[in-house]
């Protein structure tokens, strides 16, 4: 029985009660080794009826194999995978080695384990308990953990214990936790009397209970190596031990009581602690270990056989076996385990074996750990392939075959979303490869983790050197990475000691493919932005766009023709694109190129007026890198939520450039990105209601990046006017001319001529009408009702009322279309002064949806099912129905039908 | 794998460390592990806390961290 832990058998019971009345939460024990987290563990599971219960643990030797641990939890309720989405449960089987399919993005491995978890909570309330959670490996710590954050509609129960001292991949801040600390006196002095010899003096037994704090396990072993005298206070008691050292030592003093031969079969279940009884009865055989081994092992009580399974009596019985024998002794230990593992499934857990067993390179071995990175690749398991390639490179004798394992290893680690690990990888492989091409590409994935998550202008120098570095080899490569250097630049990327992408690799010879011709025409447009020149920018960037490429043309090229759009403000192929992008992602599952496209597709929309479709994007981006744990890609989706808002007018707007800023000191954006950020978070402090002129200014005076000083073109020169910085607006008219003559974008003639109006002077009228007929073929709408406002507003100061009211009208109408209340009520406004009795605007009651209550009823409305909407969102299916009947709620309806039915999308 | 297991390896290692190391704490590592039989070059990049260490003749892992263990200094796992 337990002694002593009725407050923490309290707190576990609560958990599992509140989760069986659907409320689902994760709880993580955490205290020293021995301080009684698993008996804790078992209790709860003994005393526990009517929930399924579903356990794992982690096993220090599994690190590298991908997964293990959340297969043993899962495995009972495998035959429930059909009521998850596919796409999950396909990713799960291959996960779990199930099937050969590739495992695709691994968050469909963490949905689906939610979604699993969830599925078979709706039968019975689930139990989940991970025991020595500090050492899963780290997919499965990943899944976990990400199911662990989901859970407050499941109907289940997720227990982690953790020990103190090892947090390891298991960092959870924000889970619910308990601590475990030593028992009470009273319950200590039991605990020692149920398992003394003999009687115990009242100083011994207070001595033990300070040495150990109150440790459940320290107690028991530390009583139990004490002798009768000692016991009684005859004797005087060891020197002071720390309490992990001295439980370890009074293991090993029992382990060493044990004959040779037993001594061997506990170190082999201590080097595989899978515990597998036949493997490790094989080993331990050809190490000597006689037939009556295990016998004798499981007498001593250090090792117990449970349901086939050879388990420790505690896990510092592992540490102080193995680190007590010699380096040599453990080598042979893994060889036999690795002998004894041929011809079994356990292929990945006989490759690290292996691993360990050598005392230098081993081509045989190289051939194993190779394969088992192949596998994990396949799994999904990014870690799991990045160590085996590593291991596999620190056993290769040839230093060019080292640096291709360390970049494989370097491109698992991005892919499990390790960027410093990544970068470390390179730096080491760096260090052996000298072959130029394989120099290249080890750079190519060093600036990729420079502009992606650090620095835009390293990743550029990066990326500058690597182009460089294939010129002499492969022209056609360094071109293609000129192309990234050059759009890297067009960003805001700038490095003294680079050289000129455009310089660095010739041009592509007459007929050459259509891929290298793109490229060539992407890298001389990206070159033009860089230098103000629009008319070569607009003409190549066309041409780039004109030649036509294949799928399998390289990602690179395909990425940048999307990004170039955003340069000449090509809106209607830059959503083109980017919807494309965003259909193959959500097909292939690719979270991350989800994300992208939908932050990327959401700015154009915002210059074109499809505002609501780009707040919902930014929402649905928001929610996708909150539900994932993304941290650090929020702030890209909330400044275009501010923008919205701020454009409109909202009366959230304030509060929207709060949650901004807020986002921006928590997780600073970085790399490529950061710049977009940083100028969107000035265009929406600059449109905020009541901002004086002067503070408007100086927000849209920092403005650098060529895509935000067009997407705000007519709000910096209105500004500049009313700041009176005639000397402002005229320079910024000037360059905006420059732009709409060379880049020929009708949006782009329609600004300059509205912002020449604005600037006043003789024919104002004839510039906003200009304006207007360059606006007829733009699809920037809200530029539109700007200059209809503008020529308005003119006409009713010229006293032509009647002329004013068609413009007016016409802005009125875009600017409700909108949603736009500051710019309406400015309409409207002018209407009433022109004489016209204004209609008074449509009233928008906000039904205070939440974001994640206006995802699910949007996704519903385009006739998703609960499944389909939980797997676009990457929550659980019951999360979408908890979510949706607080909508109906809400929204005072009942069904389905009727949301479907309203006229538009709730807010 | 267990802090204990064997872990030959030839060629360079990147170790990442935790906290400040200071001009004479490195120095005092280069001399240690250079010193160390198998290790050929060994470099430190403070500002990234990363060390990288090449070794010509194997050398087991083990080793080097017992070394850094030694001098107070520790490695992120």
């Amino acid at each position: 029985m337990l002694r002593g832990r009725e407050r923490e058998q309290a707190a576990l019971r609560g958990v599992v009660d509140r989760a069986a009345s659907g409320q689902g939460a994760a709880l993580v024990l955490r205290g020293q080794p021995g301080a009684g987290k698993s008996a804790l563990l078992e209790d709860v599971v003994a005393t526990e009826t009517g929930t399924t219960v579903l356990r794992t643990r982690g096993v220090e030797s599994e690190a590298p194999l991908p997964f293990a641990a959340l297969h043993r939890l899962l495995r009972p309720v495998l035959a429930h995978l059909d009521a998850i989405p596919s796409p999950q449960a396909t990713a799960l089987r291959a996960a779990f080695g199930e099937s050969d399919e590739p495992a695709g993005d691994r968050h469909l491995v963490f949905l689906g384990t939610l979604n699993l978890l969830s599925e078979v909570a709706t039968e019975r309330p689930v139990l989940a308990v991970v025991d020595d959670a500090h050492w899963l490996d780290d997919a499965s710590s990943a899944a976990l953990l990400f199911a662990a954050r989901r859970l407050d509609t499941e109907a289940v129960a997720l227990l982690f214990a953790v020990r103190e001292d090892e947090r390891g991949a298991f960092d959870t801040p924000d889970l619910a936790e308990l601590a475990i600390s030593g028992i009470d006196s009273d319950a200590a002095g039991s605990l020692i009397d149920d398992h003394a010899a003999g009687p115990v003096a009242a100083e011994v037994r207070a001595e033990l209970v300070r040495i150990t704090e109150g440790n459940p396990l320290g107690l028991l072993e530390l009583t139990r190596a004490l002798h009768a005298d000692q016991l009684a206070g005859r004797v005087r008691l060891p020197a002071r031990l720390p309490l992990t050292e001295g439980v370890e030592r009074a293991f090993l003093t029992r382990y060493r009581q044990l004959p040779a031969h037993a001594q061997t079969l506990m170190l082999v279940a201590a080097t595989d602690d899978s515990g597998r009884i036949s493997p490790i009865t094989r080993a331990a055989t050809t190490l000597g270990a006689g037939p009556d081994a295990l016998d004798l092992a499981e007498e001593s009580g250090l090792l117990r056989e449970d349901d086939g399974v050879l388990v420790l009596c505690h896990p510092l019985v592992r540490s102080a076996v193995y680190g007590a024998a010699t380096s040599s002794r453990r080598r042979q230990a893994h060889r036999a385990l690795a002998d004894a593992l041929v011809g079994t499934p356990e292929e990945d857990r006989r490759a690290w074996h292996l691993a360990a067993s050598v005392d230098g390179p081993d081509e045989e071995v190289v051939a194993a750990l190779d394969e088992a990175a192949a596998r994990a690749r396949r799994r999904g398991g990014h870690e799991a392939a990045a160590a085996a390639s590593t291991r596999a490179a620190e056993l290769t004798t040839d230093p060019h075959d080292r640096a291709t394992r360390l970049l494989a290893a370097a491109a698992s680690s991005l892919a499990a979303g390790r960027p410093s690990q990544t970068s470390q990888l390179v730096r080491a492989a760096l260090l052996d490869a000298t072959d130029p091409l394989l120099r290249v590409e080890l750079m190519q994935l060093q600036g990729q983790v420079e502009w992606n998550t650090r620095s835009l202008d390293d990743g550029y120098r990066i990326v500058c050197r690597a182009a460089e570095t294939a010129a002499p080899h492969d022209p056609a490569r360094a071109r293609v990475l000129a192309m990234l250097a050059a759009s890297l630049a067009s960003f805001g990327a700038r490095a003294g000691d680079a050289p000129d992408p455009a310089t660095i690799a010739p041009p592509p010879a007459p007929g050459a493919p259509p891929v290298e011709q793109v490229a060539a025409h992407l890298l001389d447009g990206f070159s033009a932005v860089s230098r103000g020149d629009w008319a070569t920018a607009s003409a190549q960037l066309r041409r780039a766009w004109d030649t036509p490429v294949g799928v399998d043309a390289p990602p690179l090229l395909h990425s940048n023709l999307a990004i170039a759009t955003m340069h000449l403000g090509d809106d209607e192929r830059a959503i083109g694109l980017h919807d494309q992008q965003l259909r193959q992602a959500r097909e292939a599952g690719a979270v991350n190129m989800v994300e992208h496209a939908l932050t990327r597709g959401a700015v154009f929309r915002i210059a074109t007026g499809a505002w609501a479709e780009a707040d919902s994007m930014a929402h649905e981006a928001l929610l996708l890198d909150r539900n994932l744990g993304l941290d650090e890609l929020v702030a890209l989706p909330l400044a275009e939520i501010a923008v919205v808002a701020a454009l409109r007018g909202a009366p959230h707007a304030a509060e929207r450039l709060h949650e901004l800023e807020t986002a921006l000191e928590q997780h600073p954006p970085r790399g490529v990105v950061a710049g977009l950020v940083t100028e969107l978070t000035h265009w929406a402090a600059a449109r905020q209601a009541d901002v004086a002129p002067l503070t408007a200014l100086h927000h849209l005076e920092q403005l650098r990046l060529p895509v935000v000083r067009w997407l705000t073109a007519i709000d910096r020169v209105e500004t500049a006017v009313r700041a009176d910085r005639s000397d402002l607006a005229a320079a910024w008219l000037e360059e905006l001319g420059d732009f709409a003559d060379g880049a020929a974008m009708p949006w782009a003639r329609a600004a300059f001529h509205h912002c020449r109006a604005a600037r006043g002077g003789p024919d104002v009228e004839g510039e906003l009408r200009t304006a207007l007929e360059w606006h007829a073929s733009s699809p920037r709408v809200p530029a539109r009702a700007r200059t209809q406002l503008a020529l308005g507003e003119h006409l009713r100061r010229s006293r032509r009322r009647t002329d004013a009211r068609v413009p007016l009208r016409e802005a009125l109408d875009t600017f409700e279309s909108l949603g736009a209340t500051f710019w309406a009520e400015r309409a409207r406004q002018e209407l009433r002064a022109s004489g016209e009795t204004a209609r008074r605007g449509a009233e928008v009651v906000a039904s205070a949806l939440t974001a994640q209550e206006v995802q699910v009823a949007a996704l519903v409305r385009q006739g998703l099912s609960n499944k389909d909407a939980a797997a676009r969102l990457f929550i659980s299916p019951r999360t979408v129905d908890f979510h949706l009947r607080n909508v109906y709620t809400k929204l005072g309806i009942s069904s389905r039908t009727e949301l479907v039915a309203l006229a538009e999308d709730p807010t | 794998m267990m802090r204990a297991t064997p872990r030959m390896f030839v060629g360079p290692v990147a170790i990442e460390l935790v906290g400040q190391i200071c001009t004479h704490l490195g120095a005092a590592l280069g001399d240690e592990l250079r010193a160390m039989p198998g290790i050929g070059r060994c470099e430190l990049d403070r500002d990234a806390r990363l060390l990288l260490i090449t070794a010509r003749q194997p050398v087991d892992r083990t080793s080097v961290l017992d070394a850094l263990e030694a001098l107070g200094i520790a490695v992120r796992t």
